[in-house]
């Protein structure tokens, strides 16, 4: 039978399954004669014992591959094992009730989960911990391991409902062949896992543990989704090559001098999020959350915009996903209200934030709550300035409160600002001194600069990237956001054009968010250049006068036949001035 | 007995992290250590204590030590509830 399910990642792998099914915990209810009491409490000694030593073996094991941000939940874990009000509390009730270890350690359990549940709501999701430290307990008294111990020999498809985190966490990944699960989509957690091991994973394959026997020989297909429970008997499969795998999550471009520099996908629409991964972009430079009000009518949820940061976020994991808030004008809000008499320089984004303010508050909230758990950076459009800076910071501040008030889990993400109005280019330092990073949007920063509609076909061929106007406001947004030490990116299609991208990082800007189908592309640009040697061009052509896409080209083209020779690369440089 | 009334600073108030760090600091002084908020007090050197008082933001606690480090243990712990427990975002 050929079961189907989500194909997260690819290989073809033959192998004997292992099927992981989580046992209910029996919790064995003995009486004790009053001599065996201290031999109980010593038996419940050991298995805390045992249970520290697990957890603080887990704990440098997540530490070292997830970062010690991460490790802390066990810190919590490993405290509530020795606290007086777990251990201290069940070791007198084996004492006073003549009960066995199980049994305390449950009445202490419920007693306790009944008191978190009073606590306010942060302090409620703490009872999970709890839990997990119980059932680790229970298993160590039990005599058994956990059930995760995978048998020697060959690697196996391991076959199971889903995996806890901390279950994953327990798992010898070298022995595992494949990775299929019943429940899971693309953005699960198992998947991420998978695809960062080079494991071939199917999930959501719904009724893979109901028909596969332990032991059995089973066929997964990673590339098409499938697995089959009876392969016929010739089969055979390649091994995985190596360049087929996902692999590691992809990282910044080289280019040939040592330079990094970080490509990002700017989005539209959700349903791409699966091109952002296959791009190789570091995660989403830009989102533009418009979509969610064009297609609703209005805005959707809280709860609902939650869900959807929180699973593009989780694709694009361990890179960031940059929301942009809604950049809207009146019209967007209520088609009744009439639009600006010139909608670019009206009543746009934070502008509207006295009429439209619940568009935006549901909306940060959402992404407040999204940031506890997953990357997200914010990104504000539209910002003139100083003023406008403070206003939406304050929002954001009083947004937290509120959230804090509800007992709601969030987190401060990186809150950045749009500089495409040319005054905030020109106060880009001090904007940056508010903001943890600032981004260029050079579409409406060269169109405002220069005072020309795009999309009106009688002024369009005055649309100049490289006006010398323009080329010097990058410049000073560079040397700015430098001076005032934050963060600096460019979205806009300047960066997808291979002539833009050389300007860009000519000037130094080392993070570029583009659309995903130019990545590739630029990639190669940089990849096959130096840059201090495209600096250097751009330097030599802004100070001769003619900085334009074909002289760039031109510049550091050379540089690309004599690709063998780095040495070119200053030639060509010296030859330019 | 020394005692010390403080306002918990970090926006999460008295969470997992928090109290983890704060018992871990009250674990290195051989003082008794409490922790009072309302009318509860529990065992600073218990987290699940802590967490139970669910001691929010804004909230003022008083610590108490009793015994021959407790000077130095109000001022440790003092430091740390004062600091956000490290983790107060920028202003």
């Amino acid at each position: 039978m050929k079961l189907t399910g989500f194909a997260i990642a690819p290989g073809r792998v033959l192998g004997k399954a292992f099927v992981f099914r989580r046992a209910v915990r029996q919790v064995p209810l003995r009486n004790l004669d009053r001599s065996e009491a201290a031999q109980e409490k010593e038996r419940l000694q050991k298995a805390l014992r045992a249970a520290q030593a697990e957890l603080s073996d887990l704990r440098a094991r997540l530490s070292h591959e997830a970062g010690e941000a991460h490790a802390y939940l066990f810190d919590a874990q490993i405290l509530m094992l020795q606290d007086p009000l777990f251990a201290g509390r069940s070791l007198t009730l084996i004492q006073e009730r003549s009960i066995g270890a199980e049994w305390a350690l449950s009445i202490v359990c419920d007693e306790l989960r009944r008191l978190f549940g009073r606590a306010s709501a942060v302090i409620a999701e703490r009872s999970h911990d709890l839990d997990d430290v119980l059932d680790r307990v229970l298993a160590l008294l039990g005599g058994g391991k956990g059930d995760l111990v995978l048998p020697g020999g060959e690697k196996v498809v391991l076959i199971c409902e889903d995996l806890k985190p901390s279950e994953a966490a327990e798992i010898d990944w070298s022995r595992v062949g494949a990775l299929v699960a019943d429940h899971g989509s693309p953005t699960h957690h198992m998947a991420i896992l998978a695809r960062s091991r080079s494991i071939p994973c199917v999930l959501g394959v719904r009724t893979a543990t109901a028909h596969v026997p332990s032991g059995s020989l089973v066929l997964v297909d990673g590339d098409d989704g499938t697995l089959d429970t009876q392969p016929s008997p010739g089969t055979r499969v390649e091994p995985v090559p190596e360049t087929r795998r996902v692999g590691p999550f992809p990282g910044p471009v080289v280019a040939r001098d040592g330079v990094e520099v970080i490509l990002r996908a700017n989005i539209e629409f959700p349903s791409v999020i699966e091109a952002v991964r296959e791009s190789g972009a570091m995660g989403v430079g830009l989102f533009r959350s418009e979509y969610l009000l064009s297609r609703h009518g209005g805005a959707p949820s809280e709860d609902a915009q939650l869900e959807l940061y929180r699973r593009l976020a989780l694709a694009v994991a361990p890179h960031p996903l940059t929301v942009r808030t809604f950049d809207l004008g009146p019209e967007d809000l209520s088609p009744a209200s009439p639009s600006s008499p010139n909608p670019a320089l009206g009543l746009r984004a934070f502008r509207l934030l006295s009429r439209g303010s619940a568009y935006f508050r549901s909306q940060i909230r959402a992404l407040l709550r999204a940031a506890d758990e997953v990357a997200i950076r914010i990104l504000f459009p539209f910002v003139g300035g100083v003023p406008e800076a403070l206003e939406i910071l304050a929002l954001v501040e009083e947004l937290e409160g509120e959230l804090h008030a509800s007992g709601r889990a969030f987190r401060r993400p990186p809150l950045g600002a749009m500089i495409e109005i040319p005054s905030a280019a020109l106060v880009a330092g001090a904007l940056g001194r508010r903001f943890d990073y600032l981004c260029v949007g050079t579409n409406d920063l060269i169109q405002y600069t220069l005072a020309v509609d795009r999309a009106d076909p009688r002024v369009g061929h005055l649309y100049a990237p490289f006006h010398p106007a323009v080329v010097r406001l990058l410049g000073d947004i560079v040397t700015a956001s430098r001076d005032a030490r934050v963060p600096l990116s460019v979205c806009g299609e300047l960066a997808a054009d291979p002539a833009g991208a050389l300007m860009l990082v000519g000037l130094g800007y080392r993070e570029l968010s583009m659309t995903p189908a130019a990545i590739r592309g630029i990639r190669e640009t940089l990849a096959s250049r130096r840059i201090d040697a495209i600096e250097a061009a751009v330097a030599t052509a802004i100070r001769a006068g003619d900085l334009s896409a074909a002289t760039l080209l031109r510049a550091v083209a050379v540089e690309r036949a004599h690709a063998a020779v780095p040495a070119a690369a200053t030639a060509v440089v010296a030859a330019a001035r | 007995m020394k005692r010390k009334t403080l306002k918990v600073v970090n926006p999460l108030g008295f969470h997992a992290r928090a109290a983890a760090k704060f018992v871990a600091e009250a674990s290195r002084f051989d003082s008794q250590i409490s922790v009072v908020f309302k009318d509860k007090e529990m065992d600073g050197k218990s987290i699940l204590g802590l967490l139970l008082l669910a001691a929010p933001q804004g909230g003022s606690i008083q610590v108490r030590a009793n015994g021959r480090d407790e000077a130095e243990a109000i001022k440790a712990l003092t430091a740390l509830v004062a600091a956000g427990f490290g983790e107060v975002p920028r202003a």
